[in-house]
């Protein structure tokens, strides 16, 4: 499943599955976008 | 984004730095912003907004092996095995270079993932050639 969050995660948790990181704005300002996949299902 | 790329790296024991060098050399590039880890994925370089001030990342990185597609067009994008589509700001152009140079990189430094299982499946043969060779004057 893939997942989309904000990098406010560990890289070491999810290295395994990242696809892609971007910077991007936001409202909280400047920040890396990480795209990952995910098993788990919610 | 800097921080993200190196805490992917320490992951892999990657030396940044130092491959970054090694491939600027091998390929005869000034810069070269592509980089890859032990595990066979290559990460390629697209420009994934404008900067609104100056010194702000441009590039994101995305993992080739989950590219589907690069679209082009009036609003070019990358579109993700995933389905996600990402807008690209170079053109289209620029970003199929990087792709290449992304394939060249792995045809060149990326190895096969080695299995452990599958060494084990082919120890019998390497052993038979190992005793024939030795077998043989």
């Amino acid at each position: 499943m893939p997942v989309e969050s904000l990098c406010s995660m560990k890289i070491e948790e999810v290295h395994g599955q990242l696809v892609a990181f971007y910077p991007k704005y936001t409202d909280q300002g400047n920040v890396t976008r990480v795209i990952y996949v995910s098993d788990r299902h919610d | 984004m800097e921080s993200v790329k190196r805490a992917l790296a320490r992951c892999y024991a990657v030396d940044l730095p130092a491959q970054a060098c090694l491939l600027r050399e091998k390929y005869h590039r000034r810069i070269l912003l592509h980089f890859y880890l032990t595990d066979g994925r290559v990460f390629v370089p697209f420009k994934l907004r404008e900067s609104r001030i100056s010194g702000d990342a441009c590039y994101g990185y995305i993992d080739i092996g989950q590219v589907a597609r690069l679209v082009p067009g009036n609003e070019p994008y990358v579109n993700l095995k995933n389905g996600d589509r990402l807008p690209l700001y170079s053109n289209i152009t620029n970003a199929r270079l990087a792709y290449f140079m992304d394939l060249e990189i792995m045809a060149d430094c990326v190895g096969p993932h080695e299995d452990a299982d599958l060494d084990l499946v082919n120890a019998p043969a390497v052993l038979r050639k190992v005793f024939a060779g030795e077998a043989q004057p």
